[in-house]
């Protein structure tokens, strides 16, 4: 009581009048809080649509997104080409349902790749006391000398460039994020005076914290997955641009960029401009929806950081 | 309806604070929450009074309305505050800061949250001196700020005064929040909950230095406490509060011989269906305190009174202030004049329909 | 204090270590055969072989990796044929126009920053702050190299205001005699006011799109401090003592809520190694990341072998000693770190 320190009397005040309107809305659940907030709302629209384009787009708009038509170059957007013709006159728009595709496969293998593999590792790290805890935290700790996209650059430009090496690269970077988030849930619940007297007793200490750890971690987790998939698109988004993401004719959002540079300047703007819409309506989408759970799940911002 | 304070009656030169229907709200989404619903009281030169009250009772609202610091979105919505005869309720916080800490001076409950952190306590005893006494030199400030620590009983304080704070303990930060309160000779000190975070050994070093700097300073105190043991030890006078209001006024030998208002009596544990008795003095009512969202049509009290429980009156009709004995009143349908006792024309009944 | 540094020093020399391991891996073993690169698909075995003896990729991984972390930390960074220069050489020479970019687009991104988390956080108005915070999120949302070509079609195709892409400077304008390296600073030291001016029209562009991803992390780092340090206690005793309200959230939420963004500054020389590879090439600025983005391109490793190195040692040294600093400001870390 004490420890809430400023105005403890008037908050008190205004939780006990709260208490009875509270109850309801806690109990009808996040999606409707997720609701409430425009902000998340307008998020979950956004990345809705752009999941629909990715899933459906060839049903939707049946233009083959590597169909050359030298005939048809840098057309302006018109109900034939809703995003206009690219410089050999590819369908900029099939191109664009077809990189929404690629950027949302990519990000969600990256994020279920790094999230089983930061897990397994974090858990293994938490439990051992010994040599093993120590050696993956400092392999954890050399991913992350790093900035992200330069370890993504390297990796990719080892296993040689294109789609399957920037995701193995991109996963790499995002691995020891997952890995510490659940390392220090195990410590923390390890040393939980419950848990203690439970292994004194005689049961399984893996098993005792498998059970307790997952459920305890997993909003936090779902919070940096959020983050993680926006950054892998991001991520993914700069190897294109460098050279190293997908390879060309493949559709992907980085690479269109690129090939936009250079028709920019000379007006054919629809070539560049529209697939970074593309990323940044799943990047700010995803983030505007992870923001909300944070708040949901961590009112006071202080269980992640920044 | 605000009532103008009369600076020119006899009486005025004795009150340093006055209190008149003041009311306090914070805006929630499901509506305004009344903090404070219409309080009123005065405070004489050099006097000890008590206010005491659950948590939620509005203590604490009270004690940051008198000082212009209520939190945003919360805010001041009626009534005046009339320190040494100055409005300071409508002073702007230009105007309001030159008074706090000069005039008007506060203790928190916490103090291991009152002071800055990254900032040596030397430093922070200082800005309370230099704000009020910018001609101060640098020197004078030093050699003032390790006086004042050493008169709240600061070890060493040459020396201490370039600590951190968290090289001091809970009761040493209380006494330099002490030091730092009374650092300009204020007329008037509230301590809001001044020893509840702390140990009992060092409470009772806490009262101690207060009631020695009250008596060196000639400061009036507003003990904010929910331990009626220590309001009964240090006060002169206490007032009760229930949801944002004043149940009862009473000189403190009075309160606890003869408690007029049944929610007096619970706290004291007077009565048999109040439970038991805590260690601190406080017993604990049955019930919940109420919604301040949608106020009582009668009594607040009435859900978990044992007097009026159910009772028509209490239900539907606001208790009067009902005049026990000199200035002392309690809000209930069924309290009534001492006997024998003078009763006089209670100052509060001019500004009964400020909160109502 | 001794004991936070000599730790934090060791932690950074072991992930300098695995971080040059990874490295090792990914740009010396997996590559397939650089040997095979350089000699091309048509050379007999036997100059393949000689080429790989040349290159020591005939001994053991051990001595190859020792022999590349030797040459790494002695400075000889191998030749860049696409520079047709020393890597070292091309990199020093190129490393003034990244950091002039990268300078001004942090203090950009920070004054910006601390604008907006200031206007939203210390009078709470919600329209505000949700707008900012939309903005913020869209700022770490926006590929910075597409950013670049937004503004480049706004403020220089289409109204004309400000130059194309072609580097630090018009082609008709020499740049200024060498000082630092900076053009904006060495052409007024100079007094040469014409190419201070071109200087800077050059600088507009790429620094607002660097400094988007930046200004969008402080803000949000910025805005979240402010509201935590708001609602500390010694904020209300500080104006309870008769400091006006600004004063005492000037003296003593300010600061506090900006010494923790201090801890994102190395996070920051990350955006800045990050930016410099995806912002350069759009404006054609002639920086280190242009360089590595061009060596990618024409397949010249040893530039990118160098690059992923030194950026690992400054990323990583940045964070030791934004912690150290740390340590020597708020005199709570000091305590519990020699504790």
């Amino acid at each position: 009581m004490s420890s809430e320190g400023l105005t403890a009397d008037v908050g008190s005040q205004v939780a006990v009048t709260r208490e009875r309107r509270g109850r309801w809305e806690r109990s009808s659940g996040l999606l409707r809080l997720a609701i409430e907030d425009r902000l998340a709302l307008a998020g979950l629209i956004v990345l809705s649509v752009l999941i629909v384009l990715a899933v459906f787009g060839p049903l939707l708009w049946p233009q083959d997104p590597l169909a050359v038509k030298l005939s048809h170059t840098l057309q302006p957007p018109s109900f034939a080409h809703p995003m206009g013709t690219d410089g050999v006159g590819r369908d900029v728009f099939a191109r664009f349902c077809a990189g929404a595709r690629t950027s949302l496969i990519v990000a969600t293998m990256v994020v279920l790749v790094s999230g089983v593999a930061g897990g397994a590792i974090g858990l293994v790290a938490g439990l051992s006391r010994g040599l093993t805890g120590v050696v993956l935290m400092r392999a954890m700790d050399a991913i992350l000398a790093f900035p992200p996209l330069v370890l993504a650059m390297a990796v990719t430009l080892g296993l040689g460039a294109g789609v399957t090496a920037a995701t193995i690269g991109i996963a790499i970077t995002t691995v020891p994020y997952f890995a510490r988030i659940i390392r220090s849930d195990v410590l923390r619940i390890r040393g939980l005076p419950l848990v203690e007297a439970t292994v004194a007793l005689g049961a399984s200490k893996s098993r005792l914290i498998g059970r307790h750890v997952l459920p305890a971690t997993l909003p936090t987790v779902l919070v940096l997955g959020t983050a993680a998939y926006g950054d892998a698109i991001l991520t993914l988004a700069g190897l294109g641009f460098i050279g190293l993401g997908v390879q060309p004719p493949a559709p992907e959002w980085g690479t269109m960029i690129t090939q936009g540079l250079q028709y920019a300047l000379s007006g054919q703007w629809w070539v560049g401009v529209f697939p970074g819409l593309g990323v940044l309506g799943a990047v700010v989408g995803i983030s505007l929806i992870g923001d909300r759970m944070r708040d949901l799940i961590d009112p006071t911002g202080t269980a992640l950081g920044s | 309806m605000i009532v103008e304070s009369s600076v020119s009656t006899p009486e005025s030169d004795d009150r340093v604070l006055r209190v008149e229907g003041l009311r306090t709200g914070f805006p929630t989404r499901e509506g305004m929450v009344n903090a404070l619903d219409g309080v009123s009281f005065d405070l004489a030169r050099r006097e000890r009074l008590g206010i005491v009250g659950e948590s939620g009772s509005g203590k604490s609202s009270l004690a940051l309305s008198i000082m212009g610091l209520v939190p945003r979105p919360g805010r001041v919505l009626a009534g005046t505050v009339t320190l040494n005869g100055r409005p300071i309720s409508r002073f702007g916080d230009e105007r309001m800061s030159r008074v706090r800490g000069r005039q008007i001076s506060i203790v928190f409950q916490d103090p291991l949250t009152a002071l800055n952190p990254v900032m040596k306590v030397g430093a922070q005893v200082i800005e309370a001196l230099r704000v009020h006494q910018p001609r101060l030199g640098r020197a004078a400030l030093r050699r003032r700020a390790v006086e004042l620590l050493d008169s709240v009983g600061i070890v060493n304080p040459q020396r201490r005064i370039d600590d951190y704070p968290h090289q001091y303990s809970g009761g040493m930060r209380q006494r330099v929040a002490i030091a730092m309160a009374l650092a300009n000779d204020p007329d008037v000190l509230i301590a809001d909950e001044p020893t509840t975070a702390l140990d009992a050994t060092t409470q009772a070093e806490i009262v101690a230095l207060l009631q020695r700097l009250a008596d060196e300073h000639e400061t009036a105190i507003v003990l904010i406490s929910h331990n009626l043991a220590l309001v009964s030890e240090f006060c002169d006078r206490v007032l009760i509060m229930y949801a944002g209001r004043v149940v009862e006024q009473a000189d403190v030998p009075d309160v606890f011989r003869e408690p007029a208002h049944p929610y007096t009596q619970a706290l004291l544990g007077a009565i048999p269906t109040s439970g038991s008795s805590r260690e601190d003095g406080l017993a604990a009512i049955p019930g919940s305190p109420p919604n301040l969202l949608k106020p009582a049509e009668g009594c607040p009290f009435e859900p978990r009174c044992a007097l009026g429980q159910g009772k028509e009156i209490c239900r539907t009709a606001k208790p009067p202030a009902v005049p026990i004995a000199g200035a002392s009143f309690a809000e209930c349908h069924f309290a009534r004049p001492r006997h024998g006792a003078g009763v006089s024309a209670s100052p509060r009944d001019e500004t009964r329909t400020v909160g109502s | 204090m001794l004991r936070l540094i000599v730790t934090r020093i060791s932690t950074a020399a072991a992930a300098i270590f695995g971080a040059s391991i990874l490295a090792f891996i990914f740009l010396r073993v997996t590559p397939g055969d650089p040997a095979r690169l350089i000699v091309g698909p048509l050379a007999s075995a036997k100059t393949l072989e000689a080429q790989r003896h040349a290159m020591g990729l005939d001994q053991s991984l051990w001595t190859q990796y020792r022999d590349f972390i030797t040459s790494f930390i002695h400075g000889d960074w191998g030749f860049s044929y696409s520079a047709g220069r020393s890597v070292a050489g091309e990199i020093g020479s190129r490393l003034p126009a990244t950091l002039e970019l990268g300078l001004y687009a942090f203090v950009l991104a920070f004054v910006a920053a601390l604008v907006a988390a200031l206007l939203v956080t210390y009078r709470r108005r919600k329209e505000a702050d949700n707008a900012a915070r939309l903005f913020a999120f869209t700022a770490l949302g926006v590929p910075p190299f597409w950013a670049g070509l937004l503004l480049l079609l706004i403020f220089s195709e289409h109204l004309h205001l400000l130059p194309g892409p072609e580097g630090r400077l018009s082609l008709a304008t020499q740049p200024p005699g060498k000082i630092t390296g900076f053009y904006t600073i060495d052409a007024l030291l100079h007094g040469q006011l014409a190419t201070f001016a071109d200087a800077v029209r050059h600088l507009i562009l790429p620094v607002l799109a660097f400094a988007l991803v930046p200004f969008g992390y402080l803000f949000r780092l910025l805005r979240a401090n402010l509201l935590e340090v708001s609602r500390e206690q010694y904020l209300l005793v500080a104006r309870s003592k008769g400091l006006t309200e600004w004063t005492a959230f000037r003296r003593h939420a300010l600061p506090n809520a900006c010494l923790p963004a201090l801890t994102a500054s190395g996070l920051m020389l990350g955006q800045l190694i990050i930016g410099s590879v995806l912002v350069e090439t759009v404006f054609n600025w002639p920086g280190v990341g242009e360089y590595v983005v061009t060596a990618i391109t024409r397949q010249d490793y040893a530039v990118v072998q160098t690059f992923v190195m030194l950026s690992a040692c400054a990323f990583v040294l940045a964070n030791a000693a934004v912690d150290v600093l740390y340590g020597v400001i708020d005199p709570r870390v000091r305590v519990s770190a020699a504790a």
